[in-house]
């Protein structure tokens, strides 16, 4: 028989995580943008990211690259030397255009008309993965959430990740479609929109060096901004890609916690010939 | 000896092809009944595929009474809230859950698509026009429990059960929650994904023989057989739990997560970073190969991944590999998918709690590339004192569970 528990027996163990964001990029493409991106890869993407791999790969996964990348261009960093970092990926909505098509032609062709990519590809562990596998990285890849609010699961992940000591770094994306569009039967857009992606770079070391840092622990007396929170609020990669001032702060709360990120800087390190 | 860092396991709740309660599926694990029939819901005379671990109706379950719209959730939805109740109640802490920091980590590799797909076959537009957002799955659950720590989902497709624990582990550890439910669910069994994965060939098609098609291990398999359902289980810090007097159904000792970064679907051919998982897990876990008692593999029946995995358990274990005792839970229940790491860590606590194997079904033939200590047919009695629980997943992620058995 479990007896009643005494919340007084408890230990109030609360602890407070700080990591550095090493680096930082952001993307905001077009769907023209988008099929340029796929036709022609950029040469600055690691050789396993061919495009026989991105032919069937979500837009979300190619904006996610093209973030990861310029983050690791941000702080100059080897991108053969990330085996020992883990991925933490935050897709918003990934396959639902390609969802409609699935139903459509298994509506009409049955099952046969079913294409096999459609679960390695657009899965919300598939953006993780893709990174995982284009930049040799060793460690967990992760999918989290996959609706609104999903950058909150990925941030207690990445978080949860750096607790490994085997783990050096953690690639932090998140990525989505502002605005969502509607789309037809066969998966067509019936509107514009930009595939947006974030990807920051989550070290261990606070040495302040830096473009920014995200905290999670307790909740502080400041309250959480109800932007972050309600229904139809800009999403954390839609308020990144508009960003222009000087300091980015963003605050969620995910039950007992609260989230808070901050960045310094504005600036997008690009390539040369590659969209903004 | 007591260790106070120790994470307990001390509540669980399931829904499954053998059984709804974690005695009835321990029953049906050890006396090798197999739940694989023909798929019945939708027309699947023209699938590659036709026989899978399904469950029909998830029931409300005896906490969700009142909730008069149990029965319009999705059924993957069903399963987590009947999984995570069900596991309150098991750990005696239904009644005081609102007022402790109780966390829940899902493991939900097809939320979305599922939710797409039920509301396309209801006539929804969600899929089409997503102007009205919906609520993630974790956090509706949560809410439906009266819970107030964090509710998040994860995804590694069939890893993903293992995340959510080694996650579960660190959020334990480093206070953020008093209690924290991490499981999975998954509920498969519709035409698109047993199409996408018949077509991948990912699937057996021996559908005439539905109790016999998957045959991990088996020189004559020929693929997975889909199943379905969750399992959610309650950790706890070791001097919480033993301050409340809560029984210990086990420790969960370690996880151990690596990625292969080598191919979308197929496993690496030389299991470098499934063993380094593995061997992560045992050293979180400060156990020695040696002492390992019993290995659930992840064993899906396909022709590759069996001959992978066996491969890694002989370079991991060594000698001690002819004599650890290895089978594959999936021959009875299914590929539960996203739900698989938490079913077959639901496996292992059968065999820590019976001090019984469950057997792999269909072993007639074993691969002599997987020459391992199968225990085949029939459960063996053997005390377990340590379990390992392998789950891999397309993307090429590997994941290792160790669970201890808790000193009395």
């Amino acid at each position: 028989m479990h007896q009643t528990l005494d919340l007084r027996l408890l230990e109030p163990i609360q602890m407070e995580v700080t990591l550095e964001v090493a680096a930082r990029g952001v993307c905001s493409l077009s769907f023209e943008e988008l099929a340029e991106l796929q036709r022609k890869l950029p040469r600055s993407w690691p050789p396993a990211l061919t495009p026989q791999l991105l032919k069937h790969a979500d837009p979300q996964t190619l904006a996610s690259l093209l973030a990861v990348n310029r983050a690791l261009t941000d702080c100059e960093m080897d991108a053969n030397q990330l085996a020992s970092w883990s991925v933490a990926s935050a897709p918003r909505h990934l396959g639902r255009e390609a969802a409609a098509m699935v139903v459509d032609r298994y509506r009409s062709n049955g099952a046969w008309g079913v294409p096999v990519h459609i679960t390695p590809h657009r899965s919300t562990h598939s953006v993780a993965s893709t990174i995982s596998l284009g930049y040799g990285i060793r460690g967990p890849a992760i999918g989290c959430g996959g609706g609104r609010g999903a950058e909150r699961d990925a941030l207690l992940t990445a978080a949860c990740l750096l607790d490994e000591p085997a783990c050096e770094g953690v690639l932090l994306v998140c990525s989505g479609w502002s605005p969502e569009f509607a789309v037809t039967p066969e998966g067509v857009p019936l509107n514009d929109s930009q595939c947006q992606a974030v990807a920051l770079a989550l070290v261990r070391t606070n040495t302040h060096a830096g473009c920014g840092s995200l905290t999670i622990g307790p909740p502080r007396l400041d309250r959480v901004p109800a932007s972050a929170e309600s229904h139809g609020a800009p999403s954390l990669v839609e308020q990144l890609a508009s960003w222009r001032s000087d300091r980015f702060t963003w605050q969620a709360s995910a039950g007992s916690l609260a989230i808070r990120l901050k960045l310094d800087s504005p600036t997008v390190h690009c390539r040369e010939g590659e969209p903004r | 000896m007591t260790n106070d860092s120790a994470i307990w396991i001390t509540g669980v709740g399931a829904v499954t092809p053998l059984g709804a309660s974690f005695g009835e599926i321990s029953e049906a694990l050890l006396s090798g009944t197999s739940a694989i029939r023909e798929v019945t819901g939708f027309d699947a005379s023209q699938h590659p595929c036709r026989i899978g671990g399904q469950i029909g109706q998830v029931e409300c379950p005896p906490e969700l009474c009142h909730d008069q719209t149990f029965a319009e959730r999705s059924p993957m939805e069903q399963a987590a809230l009947w999984s995570s109740a069900r596991a309150l109640t098991d750990a005696g802490l239904w009644q005081n859950r609102r007022s402790l920091r109780i966390g829940l980590l899902l493991g939900l590799g097809t939320e979305w698509m599922h939710r797409w797909n039920r509301d396309w076959e209801r006539g929804g537009t969600l899929l089409h026009d997503p102007t009205v957002e919906h609520v993630p799955m974790a956090e509706r659950v949560r809410d439906e429990l009266g819970l107030s720590g964090p509710a998040i989902a994860l995804a590694a497709a069939c890893a993903s059960g293992n995340h959510a624990f080694a996650q579960a582990l660190r959020w334990l550890r480093r206070g953020w929650v008093d209690v924290c439910l991490a499981g999975a669910a998954d509920m498969s069994i519709d035409g698109r994904s047993m199409a996408t994965f018949g077509n991948l060939r990912a699937l057996s098609r021996k559908n005439d023989q539905p109790a016999t098609a998957l045959r991990p291990f088996d020189r004559d398999r020929d693929g997975m057989v889909i199943g379905e359902g969750g399992a959610v289980f309650v950790l706890e810090r070791a001097p919480d739990a033993r301050r409340r007097r809560a029984r210990p159904l086990g420790e969960l000792a370690g996880v151990g997560c690596t990625s292969d970064a080598h191919h979308l679907v197929i496993p690496a051919a030389e299991p470098v970073q499934a063993a380094e998982a593995l061997r992560q897990a045992l050293a979180t876990a400060q156990v020695n190969p040696d002492d390992v008692d019993y290995v659930n593999a992840h064993a899906t029946g396909t022709p590759v991944g069996d001959v992978c995995e066996a491969r890694m358990l002989q370079t991991v274990f060594g000698s001690h590999c002819d004599r650890l005792p290895v089978s594959a839970s999936k021959s009875m229940t299914g590929h539960l998918l996203g739900a698989a790491a938490a079913v077959e860590a639901l496996a292992c606590l059968t065999a820590i709690r019976y001090g019984a194997i469950p057997p792999t079904l269909n072993l007639d033939h074993p691969d002599p590339r997987c020459q391992l200590d199968h225990v085949a047919h029939q459960a063996r009695e053997c005390r377990v004192r340590v379990a390992v629980s392998n789950s891999f997943g397309f993307g090429g992620h590997n994941t290792s569970l160790v669970l201890k058995q808790v000193a009395a």
